[in-house]
């Protein structure tokens, strides 16, 4: 099922600064997107893309402003019951706030395996053993409480929290932002063969475009508050079609000294989020802006690899794009 | 090559904070002085086999003899009996007289900080009304009309502390519930009330002893003043405010009389200090 | 190339420790004109403590150990007291510029107080100077710029507003630590970016210190690669990069996803980095070593040049080793 969660049209503003002169954050400007039942689905994007407001709706953190989320063809509002709410979790990006200081494994696992009756009463301990081995944790993590562990052994912990509710869907925003280099090892390895034996879902936000490259099937490009680009991850690695996708890519540092391409760096920076801007959000540091920017916002076309641009590079990619405003 | 992550091998440094906290030694002793009161205040008059309120006239301001350790008041009552009696008031009407403003006060502050809007402006607008009153006029006020006595302190006492915890507590739930803890909890589908019970109190709570140890303090301290100015706990019943009171005429001669309840006041409000210093240095750890 | 610093045998040491505990340390050092030294490692490595050793900036609870440090003035390498240097031959910037900058004070003005120190000018013309610098770190508008307060700025235009300060500083050497951590990574591009125009058009050395291996790929001329307190592998970093020796070095290049693979999974490092207390006798890198032995716990590995030279130093006791 190609559109199995399906995002449509959503829409998040927030009201910031009271007063006389409030303004209006347009943290997501009408995103769409469709996320295929049992893959791995990368957002990307730097800071005030809206992805982790995207993650937060998706979540049921945060209500959406407009637009709707479908979940195999029903909505999913800000209002589920617990069985709902059992088929989406997420694993937060910092582990240090995201486990509670006063709580021991043990009693944080018990309460949620006891509150969704997941297991009888009788069978929670064991549970709780079987969750620790899951995340290749020792059986004596469940009487510890948060501060006692390491940064990667919380963030392991935090997966199992995610687990024990046997989700359907899981969100992991920036899991790895806030974990040493060789411990990120051991935790993404750990969530790519968890997604691959459970045959989870899974959604995978992240600025580490290297960790994205390998572990997502699809993803997609954000920028404050839109998608520029979406795709078959390869697809978008090797052919990247949006500016700002290309820009990224040529970014970030490489190991191996990347090949001279038409490689442009962004001179500018982001503008604010708070501003209104007419037609084209990119298009003050954009290289190829052209006056149909200004005046008009492009849409998200294509096929399996689409991009929201008046401009879009030429591709290699046989999957041409048909942009109603095309050079 | 095998991923490493094994079992029972910790693959990066562990947190610098030890597991197990100890409570420094200010607070232990302190405990130890408040830990001998009770014991002094329970057992003390078993051993001791006189009546603290029969009034002797004859034997009245003796000084200390190997029958009267402290000697005697101004009415022929043995003073060490009298003197450890006192803790049997003193002590649990303080207590209760926190206790209750404690639960009603953190209650209130929870749900305010909490869940914000109405319930916040309820608690928060009737906080200013009861601080609006300037605290020992409002607290004599309630006296006087509920009469003297321990049960009429503790209830007046209620009505007007509450607010401190309330303010204390809806702070720190404000600060708390903006941890990604207690996202996650609401992700996980625990119900807010819940989430506020068992995640977000929990760690508002050490803030909240420390508070009620250093009121216990004050509570002693005003039950004492009202029982001084006669409309705290009536005679014959011992008290040490009462007991300061009772002494004055007798300052020159009989000095003990006042100072001996003073000092026992002050040990006390210093033991409860060191308890409430110390847990707050525990905290911090 | 000419040398303008030179550090030996500097350490940084717990400072009521008896026996000396030094968690970093002795580490050599040197910077020729117009090159960039990357110093990379991970958390609890010294990088950063090594940096701030070099300006005597530690804190509380550690104190720069004894050792000699040299900088170039009138063309010879003379010995000079650390806190001279600050702000003067040497400037810092790091990750977080907004501590850098007093929020009670205009950009222009917190630029210009640096020139007027140094350069005892006027007001007028100090201002003129900031506005110059602002220009020269690619601050778009730079005289509407100079009237803004800090917090109005963003990140990235924040560091660029730190490195113009040191450069107001006239410095010759400027030490950075981590000072891209916290920035989108199209911002990272254009401040490393500067950083390099700096180097190359102006003369600046650098000792840029960092997590990210492919970011040092990217800056650094020459690199050090550091654990627990000691530099395990230091030469040229092409070198380093296609033929790296010391076991650590290699564990780091196989924990690390690069973006140009999309196939194969990383490696994690097995294992704990010693704490400054505990180090272990001999080599400290030996307890997580898969190809430690008996010489490797005995003995620590001294820092020494490979035998294909190359400019290339490793401290391992199995280089030359095939695996």
């Amino acid at each position: 099922m190609s559109n199995w969660l399906s995002v449509q049209n959503l829409s998040v503003d927030f009201v910031v600064g009271g007063g006389r002169a409030p303004s209006v954050l347009r943290a997501l400007r009408s995103v769409s997107m469709d996320i295929e039942k049992g893959t791995v689905f990368g957002i990307v994007g730097e800071s005030g893309c809206g992805k982790s407001t995207l993650a937060r709706v998706l979540s049921g953190l945060t209500a959406p402003t407009d637009g709707q989320v479908l979940l195999g063809g029903k909505p999913l509002g800000m209002d589920r019951d617990k069985a709902q709410r059992r088929r989406i979790q997420m694993v937060f990006q910092d582990p240090g706030s995201s486990l509670n200081p006063a709580m021991s494994v043990r009693s944080m696992l018990s309460q949620l395996l006891s509150f969704h009756q997941i297991v009888p009463r009788d069978q929670i301990e064991a549970r709780c053993r079987a969750l620790m081995a899951q995340v290749n944790m020792p059986v004596d993590a469940l009487d510890k409480k948060p501060g006692s562990l390491s940064g990667g052994q919380r963030q392991r912990i935090a997966i199992a929290r995610a687990l024990a509710l046997e989700p359907e869907i899981l969100i992991a925003d920036e899991p790895t932002a806030a974990l040493d280099v060789s411990v990120q090892a051991s935790v993404l390895n750990l969530l790519s063969d968890l997604i691959r034996d459970l045959r989870m879902t899974m959604i995978f936000i992240s600025h580490d475009m290297a960790v994205v490259r390998r572990v997502c099937d699809r993803m997609a490009v954000m920028y404050l508050g839109q998608i520029v680009e979406t795709g078959p991850t390869g697809a978008v690695f090797e052919d990247p079609r949006h500016p700002y996708t290309n820009a990224l890519m040529a970014a970030v540092p490489r190991l191996v000294p990347r090949a001279a391409g038409d490689y442009q760096m962004l001179k500018s920076e982001q503008p604010s989020p708070l501003a209104r801007i007419e037609g084209c959000t990119f298009r003050g540091r954009c290289p190829k802006a052209g006056p149909v920017c200004a005046t008009l916002a492009p849409g998200l076309d294509g096929g399996a690899h689409r991009v929201s641009c008046h401009f879009p590079r030429a591709g290699t990619n046989p999957v041409t794009e048909g942009s109603s405003h095309g050079h | 090559m095998t991923d490493h992550s094994g079992f029972t091998v910790p693959t990066e440094a562990p947190a610098v904070r030890a597991p197990r906290k100890r409570l420094p030694g200010k607070a232990r002793f302190g405990l130890a002085i408040i830990a001998l009161y009770v014991l002094a205040g329970v057992f003390g008059p078993m051993l001791l086999p006189f009546d603290p309120d029969a009034a002797n006239i004859l034997q009245r301001l003796r000084p200390p003899s190997a029958q009267h350790w402290l000697g005697t008041d101004q009415l022929g009552r043995d003073f060490l009996v009298r003197l450890l009696y006192a803790i049997r008031i003193d002590l649990p009407v303080a207590f209760l007289a926190a206790f209750f403003p404690m639960l009603i006060g953190t209650a209130l502050g929870a749900v305010a900080g909490f869940f914000g809007r109405i319930p916040d402006i309820v608690v928060s607008r009737s906080a200013d009304i009861v601080q609006a009153f300037p605290v020992y006029v409002f607290l004599l006020v309630l006296v006087f009309a509920l009469g003297s006595g321990a049960t009429s302190f503790i209830l007046a006492a209620t009505v007007i502390a509450w607010v401190g915890y309330a303010r204390l507590v809806r702070g720190e739930v404000m600060r708390l519930r903006e941890m990604e803890f207690v996202a996650a909890a609401r992700v996980s589908g625990l119900p807010p009330m819940r989430i506020l019970a068992t995640h977000v109190l929990p760690n508002a709570l050490p803030q909240t002893m420390i508070y009620f140890m250093s009121d216990i303090v004050m509570m002693v301290l005003v039950l004492s003043s009202l029982s001084f100015l006669g409309v705290g706990i009536q005679p014959p019943t011992a008290e040490w405010g009462r007991m300061i009171a009772e002494g004055q005429p007798f300052l020159r001669s009989q000095w003990i009389l006042s100072v001996a309840p003073g000092l026992m006041l002050m040990m006390f409000g210093i033991a409860l200090s060191l308890v409430a210093d110390g847990l707050d240095e525990w905290s911090r750890k | 190339m000419t040398r303008i610093l030179e550090i030996a045998d500097l350490r940084v040491d717990l400072s009521r420790a008896e026996p000396r505990v030094s968690p970093v340390g002795p580490v050599d050092l040197w910077l020729d004109a117009g090159e960039c030294l990357g110093i990379v490692g991970e958390s609890g490595s010294g990088k950063s403590l090594t940096l701030k050793a070099i300006l005597d900036l530690l804190p509380d609870g550690l104190t720069r150990g004894t050792g000699t440090q040299k900088i170039a003035q009138g063309g010879k390498l003379v010995p000079t007291d650390p806190r001279r240097l600050r702000g003067a031959k040497i400037s810092m910037i790091s990750q977080e510029p907004a501590a850098a900058l007093d929020p009670l004070m205009r950009i222009g003005d917190l630029i210009g107080e640096i020139v007027r120190h140094h350069s005892g000018c006027s007001w007028a013309e100090a201002r003129l100077r900031a506005v110059d610098l602002l220009r020269r770190v690619g601050v778009p508008d730079p005289e509407t710029r100079a009237r803004f307060w800090p917090h109005e700025l963003s990140g990235g235009l924040k560091q660029r507003v730190v490195i113009s300060m040191a450069l107001a500083c006239q410095s010759d050497i400027l030490l950075c630590d981590e000072p891209t951590t916290a920035l989108d990574v199209t911002i990272q591009a254009q401040i490393v970016d500067l950083l390099r125009d700096l180097q190359v058009n102006d003369g600046l050395g650098l000792i840029f210190v960092t997590h990210d291996l492919a970011l040092i790929r990217q800056i650094a001329d020459r690199i050090c690669i550091m654990y627990a307190g000691l530099i395990v592998e230091t030469g040229p970093s092409a070198e380093i990069f296609s033929n790296p020796q010391h076991p650590y070095t290699r564990a780091l290049l196989s924990a690390l996803p690069d973006i140009e693979q999309s196939e194969g999974r990383q490696v994690p490092i097995e294992g704990t980095p010693p704490a400054a207390t505990a180090f272990p006798q001999g080599c400290r890198f030996a307890p997580r070593c898969l190809r430690a032995s008996d010489v490797c716990r005995q003995a620590a590995p001294a820092l020494l040049a490979t035998e294909d030279a190359q400019g290339v130093k490793v401290a391992c006791h199995h280089t030359g080793d095939v695996t």
